[in-house]
């Protein structure tokens, strides 16, 4: 038997109720106390397209979605003969009875009369309960427990739906332990009272926000950054959040930068398609010293690529966009917790520096979600910066006269703080100015707080064994896929460490060398076509990184197949 | 015709000699001086062009934006701190050209901004190209054989779009232009100033000796600003007549009003400290 290491997967058409019985399920698995990495998938299509969402439960940190399934639950013909090959050898598919005369290339289906289960209960919409409940009867997990989150689930939507949805999920959970007792290999226990909250990256990302004193939030939907727009937006009277949607991207990174310049923190949220519209304006903030926090959650271009998929594929773009040169700040966390400490530290950033932070996600990051004990512990101080309460007289918004090329700003309406934030290059009032040596001070003043920012900037983390075989170095959400392979790999023998890097830009190459020097092989791992993180890290420090693991077709690494292709690698293997 | 000197900075204007920027110059800082304003009481923001210029010529808070995009900017200041008193100035080609989506949407919002379009009818710092209100038939370095669309009416736009206060001025009377402006910036809601501004070098055409004896004021006609209808009707008179002064004006609740996170203050007084996330983990649990 194996206990509290679980694979489910549950697919059926879109609209079908297939993303919050996935979150039921990982909820029920995080009250006994266990980890639950939830990852879905789904085409940009609202009905009738397949929808999946696959828990992986395991009792200890990390966990990362695995491809081969324990359990796949049918809610129709599709998921099965999509997910067939996904199936593991003593896996199970839980389906509906009226597809028991089709015959597919597999034997552990269980027939359940899921339909009449859910007319019986009160409705077909219920039929994803019945699977609900005959998936934890499978798996041992005490109908009280199962029945308790529902009710938690449903607790706004009235007695009837919560009595409906409680006898959807006993039918369910009574058919399986009547029919099918003790024929399946795997359980759930409870380890613990403690109820570990489960987070998207991009629920992370707005709670750290918000934490932040996050005052205005600013986005047009775009997949898949829309959910922090959809978390803030009920939060705003309660957080007193000023949430706009606005009539498209230019406008909502301007109306960011606006507020950022009366005073307030503001963030304006995208995906690439968006991040394009937005990049005439990051200039602007950047030439006028506004601080402006971005989130950029990536999924694969070019152009609408695939809306719903993930990629890591606009790190080049995002460092490099907007005309001219100028500081920027790029942070790439890995999990849900370094989203909820990252985003805090890039409004510190913002501040102290007066420059753009833009932190970086994908739709594996954004829209997976992940357990956690806590996150209260990652908060970080708030620091403003220079902001000036009483303005002296004769007032310079860019005195040139300040060591660190940080000057003070002073916010409408204070007394005497009259300037003019210039999108023109401009003199230390901000009035225009083309003169040659003022052109020359303005651009050292904007570049020379790099040596202080550095300071600031998060170091790359390093994991896994002190002497190595093999090297790898990934940034963003490859940190748990590679954490995983590198668990794989350990029980071969094969020890790897990974440096994950945490703030591709400004590249502080001394955070890495003594990484790269010491690796016998050295791979880098991305989730894009050429290696972008490899190609930054060669032109800042001359060293090639020789070995790629690339993948940009959507879906993330499974930690199955890099363990074997760094396996690959590592025996001399082409990929 | 009075000045208002506080308002200058070190920097005098570069416009050409004549153009109709001076009066609109002159008009703001008269303004500024009716009501009352200390140079830290006003924070405007300015787009690209000749108008944009202004930007360098007026000691307030300033956000000199990018082309075509002043009204989000100040969109987002008046969000931040709506106490303050937001001016958004551009000209037609910015405004109304690459602008004119966030033109339409803030009319739809009613927020208390005051909006000034500069209406020379020219593309004039780009050297005369034709802009998005220059006529049908109309000949430029980027139109020789003129302008096949039809031009846009922004005053028009503004009234059906939401606009509750629509106005138009002309530079070449600055007492009367000034008033129009205390009366927008007085007004609570998004105010539209269209100012007839003469472009001397790229669209001498639309000069003073063009406009001087057309305009004429519609607070001399009887025409009452309550009346959409009519408003809407004086708004495509644009021919031997061209009228100025408030076209419309009418109270909706402006988007500050109707904003509950804005009720008790504005989000720029909060302190950031402290701020508990603890329900919304309870939430997740």
């Amino acid at each position: 038997m194996v206990i509290n290491d679980f694979n489910w997967k549950i697919g059926g058409e879109a609209g079908e109720g297939i993303m919050v019985t996935g979150l039921m399920f990982s909820k029920i698995c995080t009250r006994m106390g266990l980890h639950v990495y939830n990852y879905p998938e789904y085409p940009s299509r609202i009905r009738g397209g397949h929808n999946c969402y696959q828990v992986k439960v395991k009792d200890k940190m990390p966990v990362f979605a695995e491809r081969k399934i324990d359990m796949l639950v049918a809610l129709n013909k599709e998921t099965i003969e999509l997910h067939l090959e996904e199936m593991k050898d003593r896996g199970i598919i839980i389906a509906d009875s009226h597809l028991k005369d089709i015959s597919f290339r597999f034997g552990n289906i269980f027939y359940l009369p899921m339909d009449d289960l859910a007319k019986e209960a009160g409705g077909k919409i219920t039929k994803n309960n019945v699977a609900l409940g005959a998936s934890f009867a499978f798996i041992n997990v005490s109908l009280d427990l199962v029945l308790e989150s529902v009710r938690k689930a449903f607790k706004d939507k009235g007695k009837d739906v919560i009595n409906m949805n409680e006898k959807a999920v006993t039918l369910g959970y009574n058919y399986v332990k009547e029919n099918f007792t003790g024929q399946f290999n795997y359980a759930l226990s409870k380890i613990s009272d403690t109820k570990n909250m489960v987070v998207t990256g991009n629920e992370a990302i707005a709670m750290g926000a918000i934490k932040a004193g996050l005052k205005l939030y600013a986005a047009y939907p775009m997949t898949p950054a829309s959910s922090i727009l959809h978390f803030l937006a009920p939060l705003s009277q309660k957080y007193k959040i000023l949430v706009k949607h606005t009539e498209d991207e230019i406008a909502a990174i301007l109306t960011a930068i606006g507020a950022n310049f009366a005073g307030v923190r503001a963030m304006a949220g995208t995906s690439g398609g968006g991040f394009s519209l937005m990049s005439e304006a990051l200039g602007m903030a950047a030439i006028t010293e506004t601080p402006l926090v971005l989130v950029e959650a990536m999924r694969p271009g070019p152009s609408t690529g695939m809306p719903t998929w993930t990629s890591q594929a606009d790190l080049r773009f995002v460092m490099h966009a907007s005309q001219g040169e100028f500081l920027r700040c790029i942070l790439t966390p890995g999990d849900v917790s370094e989203a909820y400490q990252l985003i805090q530290l890039a409004f510190n950033i913002a501040e102290k520096y007066q420059i753009p932070v833009i932190l970086m996600s994908d739709k594996l990051l954004s829209e997976s979600s992940q357990s956690v004990d806590r996150l209260d512990h990652l908060d970080i101080k708030i620091e403003r910066g220079k902001i000036l309460k009483e303005v002296p007289e004769g007032y310079k918004r860019y005195d040139l006269t300040i060591e660190d090329g940080i000057s003070f700003r002073a916010l409408p309406p204070a007394k005497n703080g009259m300037q003019l934030a210039n999108s023109d290059e401009h003199d230390e009032y901000g009035l225009v100015s083309e003169e040659a040596h003022e052109r020359n001070s303005m651009l050292e003043k904007r570049f020379k707080r790099l040596e202080l920012l550095k300071k600031d900037l998060p170091k790359p983390k390093i994991y896994g064994d002190e002497a190595p075989d093999v090297s790898i170095i990934g940034f963003g959400s490859i940190k748990l896929p590679a954490l995983a392979a590198m668990n794989i790999l350990k029980e071969k023998g094969i020890k790897v460490n990974f440096l994950h890097c945490l703030c591709p830009f400004p590249f502080v190459g001394e955070h890495y060398l003594d990484f790269i020097n010491s690796a016998k092989i050295l791979i880098s791992v991305e989730n894009n076509y050429t290696g972008q993180l490899a190609s930054i890290i060669q032109e800042n420090l001359c060293i090639k990184i020789n070995h790629r693991i690339l993948k940009d077709d959507g879906r993330p690494f499974f930690p199955d197949e890099l363990a074997e292709n760094i396996l690959k690698i590592y025996k001399g293997e082409s990929l | 015709m009075k000045d208002n000197p506080k308002f200058n900075t070190y920097q005098t204007p570069s416009w050409c000699p004549g153009c109709g920027n001076f009066g609109i110059w002159y008009a703001l800082k008269n303004a500024f001086l009716e009501l009352g304003f200390d140079n830290s009481d006003v924070t405007m923001i300015f787009g690209i062009g000749c108008s944009g210029n202004l930007s360098n010529f007026l000691k307030v808070y300033g956000f000199h934006s990018i082309h075509g995009r002043t009204l989000p900017v100040a969109t987002g200041i008046k969000l931040a701190n709506h106490n303050l008193n937001v001016i958004a100035t551009s000209g037609d080609g910015d405004g109304l050209g690459i602008g004119i989506g966030h033109f339409i949407h803030t009319c739809r919002r009613n927020i208390d901004i005051t909006y000034i379009i500069h209406d020379n009818r020219v593309y004039g710092l780009t050297t005369g190209q034709t802009a998005p209100t220059s006529p049908k038939g109309f000949q430029t370095k980027s139109t020789p054989f003129g302008v096949i669309e039809e031009p846009v009416n922004q005053l028009a736009l503004a009234i059906i779009q939401g606009a509750t206060f629509v106005a138009r001025g002309y530079s070449g009377d600055i007492d009367h232009l000034a008033s129009l402006i205390v009366q927008a910036i007085n007004h609570k809601g998004f105010s539209v100033v269209d100012v007839l501004q003469p472009c001397v070098t790229f669209n001498p055409g639309y000069s003073y000796p063009f406009y001087n004896p057309r305009v004429y004021r519609l607070e001399d006609t009887g025409h009452n600003p309550a009346d959409f209808e009519s408003a809407l009707k004086k708004a495509f008179e644009n021919g031997d007549k061209i009228p100025i002064g408030v076209f419309y004006k009418t109270r909706k609740p402006t988007y500050e009003e109707s904003s509950l996170e804005l009720k008790d203050k504005p989000l720029a007084d909060y302190d950031l400290e402290n701020i508990s996330v603890e329900e919304l983990f309870e939430e997740m649990r």
